[in-house]
Protein backbone atom coordinates (compact mmCIF):
# COMPACT_ATOMS: atom_id res chain seq x y z
CA UNK A 1 0.00 0.00 0.00
CA UNK A 2 1.47 3.29 -1.05
CA UNK A 3 2.79 5.07 1.95
CA UNK A 4 1.19 8.26 1.93
CA UNK A 5 -2.16 6.66 1.42
CA UNK A 6 -1.00 4.42 4.82
CA UNK A 7 -0.67 7.83 6.27
CA UNK A 8 -3.89 9.06 5.84
CA UNK A 9 -5.43 6.34 7.14
CA UNK A 10 -3.66 6.57 10.01
CA UNK A 11 -4.55 10.20 10.64
CA UNK A 12 -8.45 9.19 10.09
CA UNK A 13 -8.68 6.70 12.57
CA UNK A 14 -6.91 8.83 15.01
CA UNK A 15 -8.79 11.71 14.72
CA UNK A 16 -12.39 9.55 14.14
CA UNK A 17 -11.08 7.26 16.67
CA UNK A 18 -10.37 9.80 19.03
CA UNK A 19 -14.22 11.10 18.85
CA UNK A 20 -15.55 8.05 19.30
CA UNK A 21 -13.69 7.00 22.21
CA UNK A 22 -14.58 10.46 23.72
CA UNK A 23 -18.26 9.65 22.73
CA UNK A 24 -18.03 5.53 24.35
CA UNK A 25 -16.45 6.99 27.62
CA UNK A 26 -18.73 10.22 28.14
CA UNK A 27 -19.36 11.24 31.11
CA UNK A 28 -21.25 14.60 30.30
CA UNK A 29 -23.81 13.01 32.05
CA UNK A 30 -23.34 14.07 36.04
CA UNK A 31 -22.77 17.82 36.90
CA UNK A 32 -22.31 19.78 39.90
CA UNK A 33 -22.60 17.55 43.69
CA UNK A 34 -20.22 19.84 45.41
CA UNK A 35 -21.38 21.21 48.81
CA UNK A 36 -21.20 24.56 47.18
CA UNK A 37 -23.87 23.75 45.06
CA UNK A 38 -26.62 25.42 46.21
CA UNK A 39 -29.29 28.45 45.01
CA UNK A 40 -30.03 31.22 47.42
CA UNK A 41 -33.40 32.48 46.11
CA UNK A 42 -33.38 35.33 48.18
CA UNK A 43 -30.17 36.69 46.91
CA UNK A 44 -31.08 39.54 44.24
CA UNK A 45 -30.30 38.07 40.88
CA UNK A 46 -28.51 40.35 37.28
CA UNK A 47 -30.00 39.33 34.40
CA UNK A 48 -28.03 38.26 31.38
CA UNK A 49 -27.96 36.98 27.98
CA UNK A 50 -26.05 33.77 27.82
CA UNK A 51 -23.37 35.57 25.69
CA UNK A 52 -22.80 38.42 28.47
CA UNK A 53 -22.74 35.12 30.64
CA UNK A 54 -20.37 33.10 29.05
CA UNK A 55 -18.06 36.37 28.52
CA UNK A 56 -18.44 38.04 31.84
CA UNK A 57 -18.27 34.73 33.63
CA UNK A 58 -20.18 36.14 37.32
CA UNK A 59 -19.03 32.78 38.64
CA UNK A 60 -21.20 31.74 41.65
CA UNK A 61 -23.25 34.59 41.61
CA UNK A 62 -26.97 34.10 41.47
CA UNK A 63 -27.94 35.03 37.80
CA UNK A 64 -31.26 35.16 35.26
CA UNK A 65 -31.48 34.09 31.64
CA UNK A 66 -33.86 33.82 29.14
CA UNK A 67 -34.27 31.52 26.26
CA UNK A 68 -35.63 28.06 24.73
CA UNK A 69 -34.95 25.08 25.77
CA UNK A 70 -33.29 23.50 23.31
CA UNK A 71 -32.29 20.10 24.69
CA UNK A 72 -33.80 17.91 28.05
CA UNK A 73 -30.74 16.01 28.96
CA UNK A 74 -31.01 12.39 30.47
CA UNK A 75 -31.86 13.34 34.61
CA UNK A 76 -29.17 12.23 36.98
CA UNK A 77 -29.78 10.31 40.18
CA UNK A 78 -27.22 11.01 42.59
CA UNK A 79 -25.78 8.05 45.00
CA UNK A 80 -28.12 9.42 47.54
CA UNK A 81 -30.86 9.15 45.21
CA UNK A 82 -31.46 12.56 44.69
CA UNK A 83 -33.24 13.53 40.69
CA UNK A 84 -31.20 16.39 38.88
CA UNK A 85 -32.61 17.09 35.47
CA UNK A 86 -30.32 18.70 32.95
CA UNK A 87 -31.51 20.67 30.22
CA UNK A 88 -30.28 23.29 27.35
CA UNK A 89 -31.55 26.52 27.49
CA UNK A 90 -30.73 28.82 24.45
CA UNK A 91 -31.21 32.76 23.68
CA UNK A 92 -30.36 32.18 19.71
CA UNK A 93 -26.91 33.55 20.42
CA UNK A 94 -25.34 30.80 22.82
CA UNK A 95 -26.97 27.75 24.56
CA UNK A 96 -25.69 26.82 28.52
CA UNK A 97 -26.76 24.17 30.46
CA UNK A 98 -29.13 24.18 33.55
CA UNK A 99 -28.67 21.35 36.19
CA UNK A 100 -31.67 21.43 38.34
CA UNK A 101 -32.17 20.04 41.76
CA UNK A 102 -35.76 18.00 41.59
CA UNK A 103 -35.81 17.70 45.17
CA UNK A 104 -39.03 20.55 45.26
CA UNK A 105 -40.58 19.18 41.92
CA UNK A 106 -39.61 18.38 38.52
CA UNK A 107 -40.30 20.30 35.66
CA UNK A 108 -42.16 18.97 32.53
CA UNK A 109 -40.11 21.02 30.25
CA UNK A 110 -40.03 20.23 26.91
CA UNK A 111 -37.83 21.90 23.87
CA UNK A 112 -39.15 24.75 22.54
CA UNK A 113 -40.43 25.96 25.89
CA UNK A 114 -39.45 29.59 26.56
CA UNK A 115 -38.32 29.88 29.83
CA UNK A 116 -36.90 32.41 32.68
CA UNK A 117 -34.13 30.78 34.25
CA UNK A 118 -32.70 32.17 38.00
CA UNK A 119 -29.88 30.34 39.57
CA UNK A 120 -26.37 30.19 40.62
CA UNK A 121 -23.88 30.55 37.59
CA UNK A 122 -21.08 28.28 38.60
CA UNK A 123 -18.28 25.79 36.93
CA UNK A 124 -17.99 22.23 36.76
CA UNK A 125 -15.42 19.91 35.81
CA UNK A 126 -14.04 23.32 33.03
CA UNK A 127 -17.26 23.69 31.88
CA UNK A 128 -20.16 26.40 32.89
CA UNK A 129 -23.59 25.82 34.35
CA UNK A 130 -26.87 27.41 35.90
CA UNK A 131 -27.80 25.44 38.75
CA UNK A 132 -31.24 25.54 40.17
CA UNK A 133 -34.40 23.72 41.46
CA UNK A 134 -36.23 22.57 38.85
CA UNK A 135 -39.39 24.00 39.99
CA UNK A 136 -38.61 27.40 39.66
CA UNK A 137 -38.03 27.43 35.93
CA UNK A 138 -40.75 29.50 34.45
CA UNK A 139 -42.32 29.02 31.22
CA UNK A 140 -43.07 32.68 30.12
CA UNK A 141 -44.75 33.51 26.39
CA UNK B 1 -8.28 18.43 27.86
CA UNK B 2 -5.61 18.07 30.36
CA UNK B 3 -1.88 19.25 28.78
CA UNK B 4 -0.84 15.79 28.56
CA UNK B 5 -3.46 14.93 26.77
CA UNK B 6 -3.10 17.59 24.06
CA UNK B 7 0.61 16.86 23.79
CA UNK B 8 0.37 13.11 23.11
CA UNK B 9 -2.38 13.37 20.92
CA UNK B 10 -0.55 15.85 18.96
CA UNK B 11 2.66 14.15 19.24
CA UNK B 12 1.23 10.68 17.67
CA UNK B 13 -0.54 12.78 14.55
CA UNK B 14 2.68 15.15 14.10
CA UNK B 15 5.00 12.39 14.03
CA UNK B 16 2.64 10.18 11.49
CA UNK B 17 2.81 13.32 9.24
CA UNK B 18 6.48 13.26 9.74
CA UNK B 19 6.72 16.95 10.54
CA UNK B 20 8.88 18.67 13.42
CA UNK B 21 8.06 17.14 16.69
CA UNK B 22 9.15 19.98 19.17
CA UNK B 23 6.99 22.75 16.90
CA UNK B 24 3.39 20.92 16.89
CA UNK B 25 4.12 20.15 20.56
CA UNK B 26 4.68 23.54 21.67
CA UNK B 27 1.82 24.60 19.71
CA UNK B 28 -0.56 21.60 20.99
CA UNK B 29 -0.46 23.28 24.63
CA UNK B 30 0.01 26.85 23.39
CA UNK B 31 -4.02 27.94 24.11
CA UNK B 32 -3.99 26.90 27.31
CA UNK B 33 -2.16 30.31 27.96
CA UNK B 34 -4.68 32.15 28.85
CA UNK B 35 -5.66 29.77 31.75
CA UNK B 36 -3.07 32.33 33.06
CA UNK B 37 -5.29 35.13 31.87
CA UNK B 38 -7.10 37.76 33.99
CA UNK B 39 -8.48 40.54 32.10
CA UNK B 40 -11.78 40.70 30.76
CA UNK B 41 -13.12 38.77 27.65
CA UNK B 42 -12.13 37.81 25.00
CA UNK B 43 -8.90 37.54 27.16
CA UNK B 44 -9.99 34.49 29.27
CA UNK B 45 -9.41 30.99 29.15
CA UNK B 46 -11.35 29.74 26.19
CA UNK B 47 -11.17 32.96 24.39
CA UNK B 48 -9.65 34.26 21.70
CA UNK B 49 -6.36 32.43 22.42
CA UNK B 50 -8.82 28.93 21.55
CA UNK B 51 -10.14 30.08 17.98
CA UNK B 52 -9.20 29.76 14.32
CA UNK B 53 -7.86 33.33 14.33
CA UNK B 54 -5.30 32.57 16.78
CA UNK B 55 -4.22 29.56 14.91
CA UNK B 56 -3.71 32.10 11.71
CA UNK B 57 -2.30 35.14 13.32
CA UNK B 58 0.61 32.62 15.67
CA UNK B 59 0.84 30.94 12.86
CA UNK B 60 1.74 33.82 10.69
CA UNK B 61 4.09 35.02 13.22
CA UNK B 62 5.48 31.82 13.67
CA UNK B 63 6.15 31.68 9.65
CA UNK B 64 7.61 35.00 9.66
CA UNK B 65 10.05 34.54 12.76
CA UNK B 66 11.16 31.02 11.58
CA UNK B 67 10.59 31.35 7.89
CA UNK B 68 10.56 27.09 7.77
CA UNK B 69 7.30 25.63 6.65
CA UNK B 70 7.46 22.19 7.63
CA UNK B 71 7.78 23.81 10.91
CA UNK B 72 4.97 25.89 10.55
CA UNK B 73 2.86 23.49 9.10
CA UNK B 74 3.50 21.43 12.52
CA UNK B 75 2.48 24.24 14.08
CA UNK B 76 -0.57 24.96 12.67
CA UNK B 77 -1.52 21.48 13.30
CA UNK B 78 -0.44 21.31 16.74
CA UNK B 79 -2.63 23.88 17.66
CA UNK B 80 -5.17 22.53 15.68
CA UNK B 81 -5.61 19.58 17.41
CA UNK B 82 -6.08 21.76 20.88
CA UNK B 83 -8.98 22.93 19.12
CA UNK B 84 -10.11 19.74 17.78
CA UNK B 85 -9.93 18.23 21.20
CA UNK B 86 -11.42 20.96 23.30
CA UNK B 87 -14.65 21.00 21.02
CA UNK B 88 -15.10 17.23 22.60
CA UNK B 89 -15.71 19.35 25.78
CA UNK B 90 -19.26 20.39 26.82
CA UNK B 91 -18.28 24.26 26.83
CA UNK B 92 -15.98 23.64 22.99
CA UNK B 93 -14.78 26.80 21.66
CA UNK B 94 -15.80 29.71 19.52
CA UNK B 95 -14.95 28.03 15.74
CA UNK B 96 -16.60 31.62 14.32
CA UNK B 97 -14.81 34.28 16.10
CA UNK B 98 -15.53 36.94 16.27
CA UNK B 99 -19.38 35.28 16.62
CA UNK B 100 -19.33 34.37 20.17
CA UNK B 101 -20.98 31.47 19.93
CA UNK B 102 -19.31 28.38 21.61
CA UNK B 103 -19.29 25.09 19.29
CA UNK B 104 -19.16 21.56 21.06
CA UNK B 105 -19.45 18.21 20.73
CA UNK B 106 -19.81 17.73 24.36
CA UNK B 107 -18.59 14.19 24.60
CA UNK B 108 -16.25 14.59 27.32
CA UNK B 109 -15.44 16.63 30.63
CA UNK B 110 -12.05 18.42 30.17
CA UNK B 111 -10.89 17.42 33.33
CA UNK B 112 -12.52 13.72 33.05
CA UNK B 113 -9.79 11.08 34.36
CA UNK B 114 -11.01 8.47 31.93
CA UNK B 115 -11.88 10.72 28.86
CA UNK B 116 -8.07 11.91 29.05
CA UNK B 117 -6.45 9.13 30.02
CA UNK B 118 -8.55 6.74 27.14
CA UNK B 119 -7.72 9.60 24.34
CA UNK B 120 -3.95 9.08 25.42
CA UNK B 121 -3.63 5.45 25.09
CA UNK B 122 -5.40 5.37 21.73
CA UNK B 123 -3.40 8.22 20.82
CA UNK B 124 -0.11 6.18 22.16
CA UNK B 125 -1.71 2.64 20.44
CA UNK B 126 -1.82 4.68 17.14
CA UNK B 127 1.78 5.94 17.14
CA UNK B 128 2.60 2.32 18.14
CA UNK B 129 0.68 1.00 15.78
CA UNK B 130 2.68 3.28 12.97
CA UNK B 131 5.63 3.23 13.98
CA UNK B 132 5.84 -0.44 14.48
CA UNK B 133 3.34 -2.05 12.03
CA UNK B 134 5.94 -3.59 9.64
CA UNK B 135 7.32 -5.89 12.53
CA UNK B 136 3.71 -6.82 13.34
CA UNK B 137 2.39 -8.15 10.15
CA UNK B 138 5.63 -9.50 9.72
CA UNK B 139 5.33 -11.02 13.26
CA UNK B 140 1.70 -11.89 12.37
CA UNK B 141 2.44 -13.84 9.15
CA UNK B 142 5.50 -16.15 10.61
Amino acid sequence: MDKELKRFIYVTILIIGTVLISLIFSDTTASSMSNSTQFDSTKNSGTYTITQLLSKRPLDQNIKVAGNISAVLKDYTSKKGYVYQRLKVSDGSNEILIFCSAYKGKSDLTIGDRVSVEGKFQKYKDEYEIYTYCSQIQKIK
Amino acid sequence: MIGLTHVIFAFSLIYILRLPIVAGIISSILPDLDLTFTFAFPLVHRGILHTPIALIVLTTLFYLITQNKSSTLAFAIGFLTHLFLDSLTPMGIMWLFPYEKYYSLNLVYSSSLLGNLMIILFSLLIFVLWKYHQRLIVWIKS
